[in-house]
């Protein structure tokens, strides 16, 4: 199934030339179209999603409901009243053109439709036609179009080949959020039964299990087990996390892909080591056993169904607040939307005080959830954490600003005052590819999928390029990164433009460093590869003092 | 910018033909305008700014593959207009030297709906007044009420504290979801496996093995 991957020679030439003409007046060839795989007909019909049918997108035909027409323009009129960003971002656009050249995907297909001005004309342009006079009496001169099967296919290619990443809405003077149109034409998408198996797979075991993979809870209870056990391995330390219990101070929940899928499974490590050493009084969940929200590629419903569990879950462990690990699209609902869709927090809950510091954390005093780079950051700031850079010295890194928290939360000190701390050699990337200003990893909201690989390596061309320039010019050998598709998709990236870079999320750097009391000294790093500079045995730290 | 700035300066400069007595202020602008072209009658600084930002915006979309590729007739209407009375502005203030006070009677008869007969006012009068008509009646259904947008764009309004102030939603209905109870139940005899504690005792028809 397989297909070879053409060279990055190859596929820089293969970009689109710049276009000649109008782009009402050349459509596109869905022939190469990237599309994702359909989801599967029992799949949606087992989440309860509309209209659910076997389809395929490389046929002509998509089978669409009779009615599609009317759903569709029933379906916009309901969300142009309930959304203001939505009605604002339909009109204001004046066409300036500076969102233009800075979409990751334009830049690495160069097709006019990736440019956010004009994936947002897609929907715009049927919005003109059906819901304003000019539209209706202008038509094509006021840059109208009416509604046919051929658009709904466009709006199928083009809304997923949008990371939501929303760089293009920081260059807009007007501030339109290209993100937002692309997720309406989700859910208008998914009113006619319209989705990708890489998204709705995760979500239905998500809402039957608890987790996008699908773990249950024995698995996951044998998955850390295992990470323990390597843990002990190296350190000589044997934790055993309490999973599922009352009462304890912390709820801890991470993508469930760090418990799952290398490398995020040593950034789990990361995280207990840091927990075990800091005697945090702590509990994992196997029911709350997902922060990531894959509801959220779809739509705010089925965002708000997944990420439901969370506070519950707090409420029935009688937690005081949630601590939650790294990952990107799992805070940008935390952080925007989880008080919202299900706050108020329930009453047990407490803002997030650090039991180490006693640092209050007020900016999360609705939702008493608290990223954990927030939280190291602040540990690391008093000096409470005994660590060894040392043991990372080996590594010229860079930091990876994953999109959701830089540009939704504003996260841009804490990891990096952690990476500084843990890592002797730190590099920033160039300006402008780094802080909010940071390229996407290619593979963001639900375009994670193998089968539209070298749409992911042509979205992650910038990123490569930035992390090729340091490789080159400063040696840099290491990117860390506070996100878990990023740990699934920057590997490849990497290896795609700047082979022999390694990519790790932030606290399996923490763990590598942290000096835990009553250690074995290391000679290994967390995934088992020697350690250039390995720990001193004590005999002899002892004569050397 | 540059645009912008000057647009707004010609349009400070166009108040004196409506208000009397010309404030003070105006007129120290107007003669901060064009303290640098003495020599030249007539010209000023935001004149030359709002032509040459114009000439730069139409070029500018007309060059750029990108920009020629997306752009409606929508985006030109106002730039051609807005260069035609920039055009004849120009060549009333340089070459025919329009004379200012013939234009503000002539104006203050309109505006007080008893037009006084023009005298002395040639067609480049005509046709600036004209296009700034025009201009003004497709302000409201053109893109150039865009400046507001930005007044309501929830991204430019909106502080980013949502984890420290909780907003609600009108239309949103409580989650239907997959309750802990339910999941248990789902569950029982892989979590009684793994040995992790259960909320409710065991049911029987789990079979009873912990």
């Amino acid at each position: 199934m397989k297909t070879k991957l053409p060279t990055p020679e190859e596929l820089l030439a293969g970009m689109q030339p710049a276009p000649t003409r109008h782009w009402l007046d050349s459509p596109p060839d869905f022939a190469k179209a990237p599309f994702c795989h359909s989801a599967r007909k029992d799949t949606m019909a087992q989440l309860g999603m509309p209209h659910p049918h076997d389809w395929n997108p490389a046929d002509e035909d998509w089978k669409l409901p009779e009615n599609w027409e009317e759903i569709i323009y029933n379906g916009l009129k309901k969300r142009l009243a309930r959304h203001r960003s939505l009605r604002v971002f339909l009109e204001s656009c004046v066409r300036c053109g500076a969102c233009a050249d800075k979409c990751h995907f334009y830049l690495g297909t160069g097709d006019p439709r990736n440019m956010p001005v004009l994936r947002a004309e897609l929907l715009r342009s049927v919005y003109r036609r059906h819901f304003t006079l000019a539209g209706r009496l202008l038509g094509k001169a006021a840059g109208a179009r009416t509604l046919n099967k051929n658009i709904i296919r466009e709006w199928f290619c083009y809304a997923y080949q949008c990371s939501e990443c929303r760089r293009c809405s920081l260059f807009c003077p007007l501030g339109i959020d290209t993100a937002e149109l692309t997720a309406i034409v989700r859910e208008l998408l998914c009113e006619l039964g319209l989705a990708t198996g890489w998204i709705m797979e995760p979500v239905l075991n998500c809402e039957r299990t608890g987790n996008h993979i699908g773990l249950k809870p024995h698995t996951i209870k044998e998955l850390i087990d295992f990470l323990c056990d390597d843990i002990e391995t190296i350190t000589g330390i044997r934790i055993s996390p309490p999973i599922n219990e009352k009462g304890h101070e912390i709820l801890f929940i991470a993508p469930s892909g760090d418990i799952f899928a290398d490398p995020g499974i040593y950034t789990f490590m990361g995280y207990l080591m840091l927990f075990h050493e800091l005697g945090l009084d702590y509990t994992l969940s196997t029911y709350a056993s997902e922060g990531g929200n894959f509801g959220s590629f779809i739509s705010f419903e089925t965002a708000q169904k997944l990420n439901a569990k969370l506070f519950a879950e707090a409420g029935r462990l009688n937690a005081g607040w949630i601590l939650g690990g790294e990952c990107g699209h799992m805070w940008r609902v935390i952080n925007q939307y989880m008080d919202t869709f299900n706050g108020p927090a329930p009453k047990n809950m407490r803002t997030s005080v650090s039991p180490v510091t006693g640092t209050v954390f007020r900016h999360a005093s609705s939702t008493k959830m608290l990223h954990i780079a927030e939280f190291t950051a602040d540990l690391v700031r008093h000096g409470k954490l005994s660590l060894r850079p040392e043991r990372n010295s080996h590594l010229i890194t860079t930091f990876h600003d994953s999109c959701n928290p830089a540009r939704s939360m504003g996260l841009l000190e804490e990891p990096r005052e952690v990476l500084r701390a843990v890592c002797p050699h730190f590099v920033e990337m160039p300006e402008g590819t780094i802080r909010e200003q940071t390229f996407c990893c290619g593979s963001g909201a639900g375009l994670n999928a193998e089968e539209i690989m070298e749409l992911r390596l042509r979205g992650g061309y910038p990123r490569g390029s930035a992390l090729r320039h340091v490789q080159l010019t400063r040696q840099v050998n290491h990117m860390a990164c506070i996100c878990a598709l990023d740990r699934a998709a920057l590997p490849a990236v990497a290896d795609y433009w700047a082979p022999g870079v390694t990519v790790s999320g932030l606290h399996e750097l923490v763990g590598n460093a942290l000096a835990m009391k009553g250690e074995i000294p290391r000679t290994t790093d967390l995934r088992q590869e020697e350690l250039p500079c390995p720990d001193t045995a004590p005999e002899e730290e002892r004569n050397h003092a | 910018m540059l645009f912008h700035a000057g647009l707004a300066l010609t349009f400070l400069k166009h108040l004196r033909l409506f208000l009397d007595p010309v404030p003070r202020a105006l007129a120290l602008l107007e003669s901060m305008d064009r303290a640098f072209f003495q020599g030249v009658p007539g010209l000023g600084a935001s004149s030359l700014l709002l032509a040459a930002s114009l000439f730069i915006l139409l070029v500018r979309r007309l060059a750029n593959a990108r920009l020629r590729c997306l752009s409606l007739p929508g985006d030109y209407l106002p730039l051609l207009l807005l260069m035609g009375l920039a055009g004849t502005g120009l060549a009333m203030r340089c070459l025919s030297m329009g004379d200012c006070t013939q234009a503000k009677l002539f104006l203050s008869g309109l505006l007080h709906l008893a037009p006084l007969p023009e005298s002395g006012l040639g067609p480049a009068f005509f046709t600036h007044l004209a296009l700034a008509s025009a201009l003004f009646a497709i302000l409201p259904f053109s893109k150039l009420v865009h400046p507001f947008a930005i007044l309501f764009s929830p991204t430019r309004n909106l502080p980013c504290n949502t984890r420290e102030r909780r907003r609600s939603n009108p239309w949103m209905q409580p989650a239907k979801f997959l309750t802990y109870a339910a999941y248990e139940d789902r569950f029982r005899t892989e979590l009684a496996q793994a040995g992790l504690p259960l909320e409710t005792p065991e049911q029987k028809k789990s079979g009873g093995q912990a």
